[in-house]
C-alpha cells in the first residue's frame, strides 16, 4: 500500500465516518432518551432515500435540496412511529420491545418491495461522477457533499442538545425519566420529540446517500448493523461516544480494505466491537459501570 | 394450503381410483416442480425475473397438452421464496421434497444458495436443475443427482481471452488487465479462470481488488485500480455494487476498457447510469438478440407475457423447466430415479429449451452443459451481442 492509497483510504474512511455518525447519531438518541433500541432505524433510512430519489424522479428536485422536503416527512413519520408503536412498547419487556422494532423493520422492507418492486432506484446527476482532487486523494462530490451535511447537522444537533431548553429536557429524561416526570416535565412530550429527531436525522442523510449509492428495499439493512456497532462502540446515549464510534470504525475499515483484503476489511469494525465489550463494555464515551 | 388440498384431491382421486373399473378415465395427477428463487431479501429483483421465467414455461408446457408421456399430466410448480439466504434455501428445499412431494427441483440463483439446497436434493435422491449459478465445483464432486444448464464461471476466461484478441487484431492496445470482483463464491470462481488462463497469453494481470457485495463505498479499491493503469478491467460482481464501482472509478476520471461478467452486468439497471457504462462490454450465457429460432419464439412470448425484455437469467430458468418437463416425459414417469437418469441422457437440439447458444443441450457426465457465453456491448444505451460474429447483431464499437 503506497502512501497516496492510504492518504486516499484516510480520506475515504473520514468522509464515510461522517456519514455513518449521522445515521448513528438517531439510534443513539432515541436509546438514551427513551431506552429503547430501534431495530427497525436502517428501514427509515430507506425510506428517506426512497423519498429522495422520488422527490427527483417524479419531481425533478435535486436530492440536496430534497432533504428539506424529506425531513419534516421522516420527522413526522417519528412522531407516528411513537404514537402508534413504541408509546405501546415501552410497556412491555424489553426482549418484547426488540421484536416489536425487529418486526417492524421486517415489515418496512417487504413493504418496500411490495410497492416498489426489488430493483435499484439509481440517481442519475452529472455531479454523480465528479470527483474533487485534493493531492493524491479523490474524494467523489457526493461523498463530500453528504459529509459536510453530516458535520454541519452534527454540529447543530449537538447545539440543540447542550444549549437549547428543549435539548436540556432531553437530556434530563435520559438522565432520569422519574426525577424528570416529577419536576413537571411532560415525559410523552419528550419521547415523541426525541423519536422526531432521532428518526428525522434520516431525513438528511437518505437523500444524500441515494445520490451515493441506490435506493432497493434491503439498502437500509447495509446500515443498521454498522450503526449498531458505532453506538455501542460509543456508547449507548452518549452523542460524542457516536463521533468516536463512527471515526474508529470508519477508519478503521477504510484502511484495513486498502491494506488488506475486503473480507477482513468487513470483519474489522466487528472485531473492534468485542475489543470493546471485552475491556470496556460501557462504551468508551460512557461513565465508567465501575462504581 | 393449496398443497393440503391438492394431496387431499389425490387421496380422493386414489380412493375413487380404486374403486372405478380400471379403463375409466382419470385426471392424471400432477407432476410436481419445485422451484428455488429469491423472491425476497439482497437478491429480490433477481428472484422476481426468475419465477416469471418458469412460469412462463409450465404455462407453455400446460397449454400443449401437458406431458405426452404421463397422459398429459401437468406440470405444477411448487414455488418456494429462499429470501436470498442460504440456510433458507436449504430447508426449503427438504420442505418442497419432503412435504411438497416435489420429484423435481431447480434453483437457486446464487451460488451460495444454490449449493446448500443442491445438496439436501442429492441426499433425497431427487435431481436438482442448477438454473444460474456458475461456482465449478457444482458439477465436480461427482454428485449423482445435480445437473447445471449454466457454464462453469472459470469457462468464461476462454471466451474472454479469444475475445481480448479479436480486439487486439482489430488494433486495441490490451497488455494489462485487472480484475475487481465481489469476494464470495461467484466473484472467487470467476476470476480464477482469468488468473489462470490470462498470463499464459501473455497478458499482465496488474492489479486484483475485492469488494464485498453491498460495500457503500468502493472508492479504495477505484484509486488503487487506478494506479495499476490497466487496459481492461474485468469486474465480476453484481448490480449494486458495479454501479457504485463504476462511479467510483468515474470520479478517478479512469476511463478504461470495461468487461463485466454475466447477469450482474447485462441488467437494465446499469443501463440506468447512462455515458458511464456506453461501450462496456459483457460477457454473458445469453442474450436477447441471439439469432436461434428457440431464442427469438421466448423473448417474443415473454415480452407478450410480461412486458419487459428477458434477461439471461430468465433464459436459464426456462430452459431448465422445458428440460425437466421434456425429461419426465421420456422417463415417462415420476419417479425422480427415472427422471435422473432421463436427463442423463437428454440431448435437445431444438425445440423451446434449445435457446441457449449452444447447439446441443446435454449433461455430461458430471451433470454439466457445455455451453459458451456470448460478448454484449453497450451501443447507445443497449446491450447488443457484438461477438461470436456469427451470432452478432451489430459489430463491435471500438474505442479511439
Amino acid at each position: 500500500m503506497t502512501f497516496g492509497i492510504f492518504l486516499q483510504a484516510v480520506g475515504g474512511g473520514l468522509a464515510n465516518a461522517a456519514i455513518y455518525a449521522l445515521i448513528a447519531v438517531g439510534l443513539t438518541l432515541v436509546f438514551g432518551v427513551m431506552r429503547i433500541i430501534n431495530f427497525a432505524h436502517g428501514e427509515f433510512l430507506m425510506i428517506a432515500m426512497y423519498g429522495g430519489y422520488f422527490a427527483w424522479s417524479l419531481l425533478g428536485i435535486d436530492p440536496a435540496l430534497a432533504i428539506l422536503l424529506v425531513t419534516p416527512l421522516l420527522a413526522l413519520t417519528g412522531m407516528l412511529l411513537y404514537s402508534t408503536v413504541i408509546r405501546f412498547a415501552l410497556k412491555v419487556p424489553e426482549i418484547n420491545q426488540m421484536a416489536v422494532t425487529l418486526g417492524l423493520s421486517l415489515l418496512l422492507q417487504h413493504l418496500a418491495l411490495v410497492f416498489f418492486t426489488g430493483d435499484n432506484m439509481l440517481v442519475t446527476q452529472p455531479r454523480a461522477t465528479a470527483g474533487v482532487v485534493l493531492g493524491p486523494v479523490v474524494i467523489q462530490v457526493t461523498h463530500l457533499i453528504a459529509c459536510g451535511a453530516s458535520l454541519l447537522l452534527l454540529g447543530i444537533l449537538y447545539l440543540v442538545l447542550k444549549r437549547t431548553d428543549f435539548g436540556l429536557v432531553m437530556r434530563a429524561v435520559a438522565q432520569s425519566r422519574d426525577g424528570a416526570a416529577l419536576s413537571g416535565i411532560d415525559i410523552s412530550a419528550v419521547y415523541k420529540w426525541a423519536m422526531a429527531v432521532g428518526i428525522g436525522t434520516l431525513g438528511v442523510t437518505g437523500p444524500l446517500l441515494v445520490s451515493i449509492l441506490y435506493a432497493n428495499p434491503h439498502v437500509g439493512a447495509l446500515f443498521t448493523l454498522k450503526a449498531f456497532v458505532i453506538v455501542i462502540v460509543g456508547g449507548l446515549g452518549s452523542f460524542g461516544g457516536v463521533l468516536i464510534g463512527a471515526l474508529i470504525v470508519g477508519l478503521a475499515e477504510s484502511i484495513a480494505g486498502a491494506w488488506l483484503s475486503a473480507s477482513i476489511a468487513a470483519a474489522v469494525p466487528f472485531a473492534i466491537l468485542i475489543l470493546v465489550l471485552l475491556l470496556r463494555p460501557e462504551g468508551l464515551m460512557n461513565r465508567s459501570l465501575a462504581r | 394450503m393449496s398443497r393440503d388440498l391438492n394431496r387431499r384431491r389425490l387421496m380422493q382421486l386414489a380412493v375413487a381410483a380404486s374403486v372405478l373399473p380400471a379403463t375409466a378415465a382419470k385426471a392424471a395427477d400432477p407432476l410436481k416442480i419445485g422451484v428455488l428463487v429469491p423472491l425476497t431479501g439482497a437478491t429480490a429483483a433477481d428472484g422476481a425475473r426468475l419465477l416469471k421465467a418458469h412460469e412462463l414455461a409450465v404455462e407453455e408446457i400446460n397449454e400443449a397438452g401437458g406431458i405426452r408421456g404421463l397422459d398429459g399430466a401437468k406440470v405444477e410448480l411448487l414455488v418456494a421464496d429462499t429470501q436470498s439466504k442460504p440456510e433458507v434455501g436449504r430447508s426449503e428445499a427438504e420442505r418442497l421434497i419432503s412435504r411438497g412431494g416435489a420429484t423435481v427441483l431447480m434453483g437457486a440463483w446464487t451460488s451460495a444458495v444454490t449449493i446448500p439446497s443442491m445438496q439436501v436434493a442429492e441426499r433425497y435422491r431427487t435431481p436438482y436443475i442448477v438454473t444460474s449459478a456458475v461456482t465449478d465445483s457444482i458439477t465436480e464432486q461427482k454428485l449423482q443427482f445435480v445437473f447445471r444448464i449454466s457454464p462453469k464461471g472459470s469457462w468464461a476466461a476462454k471466451d474472454v481471452i479469444d475475445f481480448i484478441d479479436f480486439l487486439r487484431k482489430k488494433g486495441t492496445t490490451i497488455d494489462k488487465v485487472a480484475l475487481a470482483y465481489e469476494d464470495g463464491p461467484f466473484g472467487q470462481t470467476v476470476s480464477k479462470g482469468y488468473k489462470a488462463g490470462l498470463p499464459a497469453k501473455g497478458i499482465a494481470i496488474v492489479a486484483e481488488e475485492t469488494f464485498r457485495t453491498g460495500s457503500p463505498d468502493l472508492s479504495t479499491q477505484a484509486a488503487k485500480l487506478k494506479a495499476s493503469a490497466a487496459d481492461l478491467l474485468l469486474i465480476v460482481s453484481y448490480v449494486d455494487d458495479e454501479s457504485v464501482l463504476l462511479r467510483a472509478l468515474a470520479a478517478q476520471q479512469y476511463k478504461p476498457l470495461m468487461l463485466g461478467y454475466g447477469g450482474g452486468h447485462v441488467h437494465p439497471t446499469l443501463l440506468k447510469l447512462g455515458p458511464l457504462v456506453e461501450g462496456a462490454f459483457g460477457v454473458v450465457e445469453w442474450m436477447e438478440d441471439v439469432k436461434k429460432p428457440a431464442s427469438e419464439a421466448f423473448v417474443t412470448a415473454y415480452k407478450a407475457a410480461y412486458g419487459d425484455a428477458p434477461l439471461s437469467n430468465a433464459a436459464q430458468a426456462y430452459a431448465a423447466t422445458w428440460v425437466a418437463a421434456l425429461a419426465a416425459d421420456a422417463a415417462a414417469s415420476r419417479d425422480p430415479l427415472k427422471i435422473r437418469d432421463a436427463l442423463r441422457k437428454i440431448k435437445l437440439s431444438s425445440g423451446p429449451a434449445s435457446l441457449l447458444p449452444n447447439d446441443t443441450l446435454a449433461f455430461d457426465e458430471n451433470g454439466q452443459n457445455i455451453v459458451g457465453n456470448v460478448m454484449s456491448q453497450v451501443i447507445d444505451g443497449q446491450f447488443v451481442t457484438v461477438w461470436p460474429e456469427a451470432v452478432a447483431s451489430k459489430p463491435v464499437k471500438l474505442p479511439h
